[in-house]
């Protein structure tokens, strides 16, 4: 009898002890992303060290501006913290404050560039669960502060946040467009040196690290694809007709909207030998192809219908589905990235609004209200969303959580297709 | 996660005694590891702590945050892109526009049909051409401001072809018409009255020689 007693108070510990190893190997996932609401996290920041007061205060609020932007972190307000900067962290500090979590940074600066610690404590186990040093010229700090906050975002979630992706868009540039680039909070905003007449539609392939574009130059349409590697650009396709670049497949094939016999039709474009595919034909206006993330079927714009719809087909041009019934003017579909969800452009009472619809479902979500809203684009992760809206009166790149909410302008200057580039 | 008891049971069976001694000593491990942490945490000085976590958390590798390639893009190799850009002017070989010109035409929202009331211009304008076999004609097809821009590019591409089909119909050789879609940017005014977008919904004439 003892001895059973014995063998069952054994077999309780040795999984005890199995159950803790699991649970280190396995770091523990603060916010369950998967789930729909999740509760925000509370975090204390503390920088210390030495530093211009400026940069100091710039490094704070980048990280502060990307983790509470998620909508999953609150920051409690730093004067009612108990613990000085410099102190070593204990969590009795922290406890009545209701802080989760504490970000301690340390800073030290020897000439041109800046060494930061960054050390992330869990008030309520009493742990240090992070603790990683980086190192940055001055010059770059917004850049330092964005893989700062995401090796916490990354710690608290296990995914990947898109504080270091770019948004690249077509601004204007004395009176021509131009193609700008910017950080994701819209800082930075950099020219890439390219302007013309009518540039429209770039889009980004993360795999080929890849842009297409297209512009219109001495009357003719020429797509263009920049190598974001050795950051050139060359033309792979000119035409008179109206031919618009769609989304890049892979190195040397894209999709096209190509205008052939006065109709406009969807093609694959092989780049290498300028040969070209039709995918979808018929004589309605077929434009905007997108391909799905996994690479197997594509969504397009066609009025087949006697007015534009988002239809959903293979990638060999067959099974076509039309997807949108609401309202007579739907466009500018965009992939989830998990490609179960698509966003899209239709009017309502005259203004055209942003929806998310999934692809098992007729029924869409409208996300915006004010003004026009158009061109959405999903962020890498698929918890935001850019878009451009007239809603202060000239047209701008605006951002917004998956939901629609947290709806704010990133550039003050006019901008339009915006892309993530990651 | 499942054969894991059971195996132990085994080994129970097997050796039972070894087993409970190790038992034992496992137990013992854990509740001097593990209670001290919970109880006495608070006296322990916390920077002692962290120097014993450190090493085997093994998170101290620094990561370096090289500076960003500038982004200046540069053409390969004989480009077209530093050129200066004329699309709103008529390319060379037309450089000489004639003084004639046309009233546009218009169209209904979001389509591209032949309206009736256009129908006497663009019947002037193609006799207009065969009076003048050498002269060439591009026409531009505009839309309002309403729809999206690459629809509208469309659109507009669809209302230039409509009006070069007609004429076609009319006996004007396809050879001397060029087509070309601005879309929604260029419109003639800007207000958000239905007034200002049928003015943007039109074909508008460029006749050259």
């Amino acid at each position: 009898m003892r001895i059973r007693v014995f063998c069952i108070l054994a077999i309780i510990f040795l999984n005890l002890i199995w159950w803790r190893g699991n649970s280190l190997s396995h770091q523990r996932i603060y916010i369950d992303l998967t789930s729909p609401n999740p509760r925000p996290l509370a975090l204390g920041l503390q920088l210390a060290g030495e530093g211009p007061p400026q940069a100091l205060n710039e490094l704070r609020e980048v990280i502060k501006n990307d983790l509470s932007y998620t909508g999953l972190f609150t920051f409690v307000d730093e004067r009612l913290y108990l613990e000085p900067a410099t102190s070593a962290f204990k969590p009795e500090n922290w406890r009545p404050l209701g802080v989760d979590a504490v970000i301690k940074l340390n800073l030290r600066q020897s000439e041109n560039r800046i060494t930061v610690l960054s050390t992330l404590y869990d008030v309520n186990e009493g742990d240090q669960i992070l603790k990683k040093e980086y190192s940055a010229e001055v010059g770059v700090l917004r850049t330092l502060a964005h893989v700062i906050a995401r090796d916490i975002y990354k710690r608290f979630t296990d995914r990947d946040p898109p504080f270091e992706a770019k948004i690249l868009f077509v601004g204007m540039h004395e009176g021509k467009r131009s193609l700008y680039i910017m950080d994701w909070d819209g800082a930075r905003l950099r020219r890439l040196g390219i302007t013309a007449e009518t540039i429209i539609s770039p889009r980004w392939s993360g795999k080929s690290r890849l842009l297409a574009y297209t512009m219109r130059q001495d009357r003719e349409w020429l797509l263009k694809i920049i190598d974001f590697d050795t950051m050139k650009q060359k033309t792979v396709f000119r035409s008179k007709g109206l031919t618009i670049a769609g989304d890049i497949l892979e190195k040397d094939l894209i999709l096209i909207t190509h205008t052939e016999m006065d109709n406009q039709d969807i093609y694959l474009l092989d780049t290498k030998n300028s040969t070209l595919k039709k995918l979808i034909g018929g004589y309605a206006i077929e434009i905007d192809p997108v391909i799905s993330p996994d690479g197997k079927r594509l969504l397009f714009v066609s009025d087949r219908s006697g007015s534009p719809q988002i239809y959903m087909a293979d990638i060999t041009g067959y099974n076509i589905k039309r997807m949108t019934f609401r309202g007579g003017y739907n466009t500018s579909p965009a992939w989830s990235p998990e490609g179960d969800a698509f966003l899209y452009v239709g009017s309502v009472n005259g203004k055209n609004q942003i929806f998310l619809q999934r692809l098992d479902s007729t029924e869409a979500i409208q996300l915006t209200m004010v003004g026009n809203n158009e061109e959405p684009s999903f962020s890498p992760d698929g918890r935001f969303i850019t878009f451009t809206s007239d809603r202060d009166g000239k047209w701008k790149i605006y951002i917004m959580r998956r939901d629609g909410s947290g709806q704010k302008a990133l550039t003050a200057v006019a901008g339009s297709s915006p892309v993530w580039i990651k | 996660m499942k054969g894991l008891p059971k195996n132990r049971q085994n080994l129970v069976g097997n050796s039972g005694y070894l087993f409970i001694l190790l038992a034992l000593i496992t137990a013992g491990t854990v509740l001097f590891s593990c209670a001290p942490r919970k109880v006495v945490q608070e006296e322990k000085a916390p920077a002692i702590t962290q120097e014993q976590r450190l090493p085997e958390q093994k998170v101290a590798q620094p990561e370096k945050v090289t500076p960003e390639r500038p982004e200046v893009i540069s053409e390969k190799p004989v480009t077209v892109t530093e050129r200066p850009l004329e699309v709103a002017k008529i390319s060379p070989e037309a450089a000489k526009p004639k003084r004639v010109e046309f009233p546009d035409i218009y169209f209904d929202f979001d389509k591209y049909e032949i309206r009736d009331d256009a129908k006497p211009i663009l019947n002037d304008l193609a006799r207009w051409l065969k009076n003048n076999p050498k002269a060439g004609l591009i026409i531009e097809g505009h839309c309002d401001e309403r729809g999206t821009n690459q629809y509208n590019l469309a659109l507009g591409e669809r209302r230039a072809s409509a009006v070069k089909n007609y004429l076609m119909i009319l006996g004007i050789s396809s050879s001397r018409i060029e087509t070309v879609s601005y879309g929604e940017e260029r419109p003639l005014c800007t207000e958000q009255t239905e007034e200002c977008w049928q003015l943007n919904r039109r074909a508008h004439f460029v006749i050259y020689e």
